[in-house]
């Protein structure tokens, strides 16, 4: 075990992956210099630049590229610079990579991993910070994970990389310095895995991605008042983990939902909706949501500060939950 | 030379007989949803496939049957795929106009400019595995005013992608003459604005057609980069079959196929030069006729996938465990 921060455990993830694999090359905006939160800093040295490759700002052109190069040998690893950028190329990624395997009827794979961290929390305003978690997890044929700690973006990644099919890999920048232990050698997250992050009688908090230390801050606020509470990290949300989701809620028999992307058919209503009939009588209290108002992501400033949901909101929920 | 044009004659007879069965079918309701033909372009299609080699790759529109038969994919998986039965291409699963058959380097798709991209993604592939394959995209002129046209044009010129871009101008994108969507004069000027060679070529003329696609290509395989090549054409279904075409003035298709009929034109070159008799020629649209006819006829229909299955072949780890494999004709 090492402690890495969250963006140090993104290159070490890429430096396995591109040493084991040669057909693992990365491209997208600036990433030769490292990107602009360097998150590929120092790959070109080792893997130099076909490998590493810049390509012009161009966001459904370079996805799309790479779509081709993954059905003829490659497995690429695209960054998208802001998970928003990726509004540019979902033609690319929906009508192309998603369904190609179906659409051929299983003749073409598409082994394509997207990078597309989210600016949550950053105060990059309205198309610099948004969160759409569920966007993509929408679409058959894809998968999405949310990974919020070092060792789960290392071991998701990899994953990721080596998956047959498209994976969104949805990372945080406010997390790019959250520091973390990440298991040695190869270290891999399957996807399609929650991770119960502790364990609680009381309630269950539902998280994922760039809110978890939120949700961890709150936890802890609530524990100081014996309020024990279990925590899901979800990690991956395309194939979604019913079953650890589903026998946290059932032990515990209360349900919170925090989220960073906006309420309107988003997360939250995503969960409570598939537990509805699992859960069928078996909650004490009525599942709740905790979300940002549904409205674009306001610019930095007070907007802002009411925007995401902080501890304080989480900790007031699930004393509602547990009235 | 004369062999070479005795193909090309036959492989657009295959194509212009196959259109033609697919639409008394379709009219007579026999295939399911829509169909969209590419009667009068043959020469393109042709031209340019028959330039290519092992390995390397075509992506075709939407209007992408051609592609497909020159290059050797069966009519009768064909036919099968345009039922939407399991035995098809793509088990049925790409009907009608997405057809891809991996072993034969074909790749169709629907969105307009859409396998732009992916061409364009396919060579950097061969490129950084130093393979010698050249891949091919034939779009429309109406795709020369996306985006994704634009910014792949752009990046294999940057990097001298073994990338050939094929315009087919037929002259109406959707219903929609080209010149009502743009003020550039020929849709080859946009290659040379980024550095690349670029043509605008009478695509009625299958000879032509492949003489610049074959340089195209080896140029391509040699490293030397990205070619785009327009075709002018017509396509003589329109838009999709069915298509009343009355935003086209009545003269111009009449005399359009009157007078630029691609088969016709190879066919009077061919007796003119004495390398095939007017027997010659009826006897390739004969064969092309009854390979068209026994590709449709009796067609097993009992073929059909569940709903699993369906959800099994969506992503590679469930696809693993389908069963319903392709099976045999």
């Amino acid at each position: 075990v090492k402690t890495l921060k969250y963006r140090q455990a993104i290159i070490e993830a890429l430096r396995e992956e591109m040493e084991q694999d040669e057909s693992v090359c990365i491209l997208g905006e600036d990433v030769a210099i490292g990107g602009v939160f360097l998150a590929t800093r120092g790959l070109v040295d080792q893997f130099g630049r076909d490998r590493v490759r810049d390509t012009p700002i161009c966001e459904a052109g370079f996805t799309g590229i790479s779509v081709g190069a993954a059905m003829f040998g490659l497995r690429p690893v695209v960054e998208i610079q802001f998970f928003d950028f990726i509004l540019l190329a979902l033609d690319q990624i929906i009508n192309h990579g998603a369904k190609m395997r179906f659409m051929s009827g299983g003749q073409h794979r598409v082994p394509l991993t997207i990078r597309a961290p989210s600016g949550a929390r950053m105060e990059a305003g309205g198309v610099h910070s948004q969160t759409y978690e569920v966007l993509l997890s929408n679409i058959p044929g894809l998968h999405v994970v949310c990974p919020s700690t070092p060792a789960d973006v290392k071991g998701l990644l990899k994953s990721a990389i080596r998956s047959d099919d498209p994976v969104i890999v949805i990372e945080s920048y406010n997390l790019y310095r959250m520091e973390g232990d990440v298991p040695d050698g190869d270290h891999m997250v399957e996807l399609g895995k929650a991770n119960v992050v502790c364990e609680g009688s009381d309630v269950t908090i539902v998280g994922v991605g760039s809110i978890m230390p939120t949700i961890i801050d709150a936890v802890g606020m609530l524990a100081s008042d014996g309020i024990s509470c279990e925590v899901v990290d979800l990690r991956s949300l395309a194939p979604l983990d019913w079953d650890t989701l589903i026998a946290s809620a059932n032990k515990t028999g209360r349900l919170v939902v925090a989220q960073d992307g906006p309420p309107h058919l988003g997360l939250g209503a995503a969960v409570v909706g598939h537990l509805s009939g699992p859960l069928f009588g078996k909650l004490r209290s009525a599942p709740k949501i905790v979300a940002p108002p549904h409205c674009p992501v306001p610019g930095p400033g007070p907007s802002m500060q009411i925007y995401y949901p902080d501890a304080e909101s989480i900790e007031r929920t699930v004393r509602i939950a547990l009235e | 030379v004369k062999d070479r044009a005795m193909e090309f004659y036959h492989e657009m007879a295959r194509i212009r007989c196959f259109e033609e069965e697919v639409r008394r079918r379709f009219r007579r309701g026999e295939l399911p949803g829509w169909q969209i033909l590419y009667d009068g372009e043959e020469a393109i299609a042709v031209g340019i496939c028959l330039a290519l080699q092992d390995g390397d790759q075509v992506f075709g529109t939407h209007r992408g049957h051609g592609y497909s038969i020159t290059k050797g994919v069966d009519m009768r998986q064909m036919a099968a795929e345009f039922h939407g039965y399991a035995n098809g291409i793509c088990k049925g699963l790409g009907n009608p106009f997405h057809i891809s058959h991996t072993e034969k380097g074909i790749t169709t798709g629907g969105i307009v400019g859409g396998t732009i991209p992916l061409a364009t993604g396919a060579a950097l592939a061969f490129s950084m595995q130093g393979q010698s394959n050249v891949a091919v995209t034939f779009f429309g002129d109406g795709a020369s005013n996306q985006g994704v046209f634009h910014e792949c044009l752009n990046m294999a010129s940057l990097w001298k992608l073994p990338v050939v871009y094929v315009c087919e101008n037929n002259g109406y994108g959707e219903m929609t003459p080209i010149e009502h969507v743009t003020t550039v004069p020929d849709l080859s000027d946009h290659g040379k604005l980024y550095g690349m060679p670029s043509m605008t070529i009478d695509g009625n003329d299958v000879e032509l057609v492949y003489a610049t696609g074959l340089e195209a290509a080896e140029r391509a395989r040699g490293g030397g980069g990205a070619t785009l090549i327009e075709c002018v054409t017509r396509r003589w279904a329109g838009a999709y079959e069915g298509d009343q075409q009355k935003y086209i003035p009545s003269d111009e298709m009449d005399t359009w196929r009157r007078q630029n009929d691609p088969i016709r034109i190879l066919g009077e070159r061919l007796l003119s030069r004495e390398e095939a008799t007017q027997d010659d020629l009826d006897s390739i649209l004969h064969g092309a006729t009854k390979e068209v006819h026994d590709a449709f006829a009796d067609l097993p229909d009992n073929s059909h996938l569940t709903r699993e299955d369906l959800e099994l072949l969506t992503y590679s780890h469930r696809s693993r465990r389908v069963s319903t494999e392709r099976s045999p004709m």
